[in-house]
């Protein structure tokens, strides 16, 4: 059997991901070596409301977005964020503060539900989960899907609002609604359709390839840290790789698969 | 606990690994068996979305159910969303008004009763809230004037400039304005949409890769 070279193209870069990953996750399990981050800005909102939250009993209100697992586009984003909020809904298990959850597609929002239940009952506090928390406000509709956010805005006073995943330009409805009411916002998008609406809006923005590392960020133990080594060393491959390619079409040099 | 030592985690890691290696095998290349198989397992996923649905629709309507039932505030909102799905459902699926009559039992969702709500109620909404997006836009652009960070006045000013472009094609026959916007068009923005979309990717094999191998695992429910 002869494979046409982008289909090995493509089993070579995703081996080479999967050996990455498993050397990285072994160094961060193995902690020999300290793994130093940049700081991420406005993560410390999440931080802050979560304290803040327990005192006053206000929920954080956190959501993947209007994206669909199993859809092209929007199903690693909507991931991102459904990683983000397990994060997020075990710290406010262990802190005792209130979670109101809520996504834009009923797969989404079953994955929404099952992550939030693991979270807590990771933490050991499976009996303070309540479903009712967790609500879908609409089903691959953005428009819909954000007006409902806009709902839960008006309907009680928050803490604050995590809004980390799949997002369009609806990102403008719920962002602005929420900066009007003076809900302290954080946001994360890969779309240039939403990054300007989330960046107006929110006191802190992940863009783009921020938004996969966020899980690391808010994860106690090291080892979603791996993560973060495996985005960096890519990112020095295709940037070698940039360079590369630039010097030799510069000298005129032609070069295709 | 690690997964292995964990039989429902790795169950379900197995499973998850699998099946995502026979999909990503089967669009890398083609392989008879495996592209029946992998055929067999998006069509097993395309089922279970429709379950996904169906369980959000009883959730939905269980969550509205409880606020009607207990007078919660705003309840006669979640009175109209109730009222709302009954129609839909029962337009779509039993029996819907058409001009002249009615029909029974529709075979499809792009028959003359569902055509004709979305056509009345969704069409309408949905382009309000889409005209309401040009308010709230001016909206975060005075605020952010109003903040004076170097960012948001970027922003601002860059999409004002664009607006004008647009709307005024004198603007855009200006000599040096409009090659000048057109240069940073094409290249800056170009590049920087590309890093974005590159780094974006990038994060998004790192993401996939990780729970393919079970280290992410964002399908779990115990």
């Amino acid at each position: 059997m002869t494979l046409p070279p982008e289909t090995l193209l493509l089993l070579i870069v995703v081996l080479l991901v999967i050996i990455l990953t498993l050397l990285h996750h072994a160094r961060a399990l193995a902690g020999k070596r300290p793994i130093s981050r940049r700081l991420l800005p406005g993560l410390d909102i999440v931080g802050r409301a979560l304290a803040r939250g327990a005192e006053t009993g206000r929920a954080i209100h956190i959501s993947p977005g209007s994206g669909s697992v199993g859809t092209r586009s929007g199903t690693v984003e909507t991931v991102a964020g459904l990683l983000a909020a397990e994060r997020v809904a075990t710290d406010a298990a262990l802190n005792g503060a209130p979670l109101l959850a809520s996504s834009g597609d009923a797969v989404a929002h079953l994955a929404l539900r099952g992550t939030l239940r693991q979270a807590y009952q990771r933490a050991g506090l499976g009996q303070d989960y309540d479903p009712a928390n967790v609500q879908m406000l609409a089903h691959q509709d953005p428009m819909a899907y954000a007006s409902g956010v806009t709902t839960l805005y008006g309907r009680q006073k928050l803490e604050a609002s995590q809004m980390i995943g799949s997002f369009g330009q609806e990102f403008l409805l719920a962002g602005e609604d929420g900066q009007q009411r003076e809900v302290p916002q954080f946001g994360g998008a890969t779309t240039t359709t939403a990054l300007p609406f989330v960046y107006l809006t929110t006191e802190g923005t992940l863009i783009g390839e921020e938004i996969y590392a966020a899980e690391a960020y808010l994860a106690r133990s090291p080892a979603p840290l791996a993560r973060l080594l495996t985005q960096d060393a890519l990112r020095t491959v295709i940037i070698l790789a940039i360079v590369v390619l630039m010097i030799l079409a510069a000298a005129g040099l032609q070069f295709s698969l | 606990m690690s997964f292995l030592r964990d039989p429902k985690r790795l169950i379900a890691t197995l499973i998850a690994g699998v099946a995502g290696l026979i999909v990503l095998i089967d669009f890398a290349s083609a392989v008879p068996n495996l592209d029946q198989l992998a055929r067999i397992i998006v069509d097993w996923a395309a089922l279970l979305a429709v379950m996904a649905l169906l369980v959000g629709l009883l959730s939905v309507t269980a969550g509205h159910l409880m606020r009607v039932l207990r007078r919660q505030p705003d309840w006669g909102y979640s009175l109209v969303l109730l009222a709302a799905m009954l129609v839909v459902i029962v337009s779509g699926t039993i029996v819907g008004l058409v001009p002249g009559g009615y029909t029974l039992f529709p075979s499809s969702l792009v028959e003359q009763p569902i055509r004709d709500l979305f056509r009345a109620f969704y069409q309408p909404l949905a382009s309000s809230f889409l005209a309401l997006l040009a308010f709230f836009s001016l909206s975060a652009a005075l605020r952010a004037l109003r903040r004076r960070t170097a960012d948001a006045l970027v922003i601002v000013i860059v999409a004002l400039l664009a607006l004008a472009l647009v709307a005024l094609p004198q603007v855009a026959a200006l000599p040096v304005l409009g090659d000048s916007v057109q240069w940073i068009s094409d290249y800056v923005a170009l590049a920087g949409a590309r890093g974005l979309l590159i780094g974006a990717a990038l994060g998004a094999v790192v993401a996939g890769v990780r729970v393919l191998l079970g280290f992410d695992q964002p399908y779990l429910d115990r």
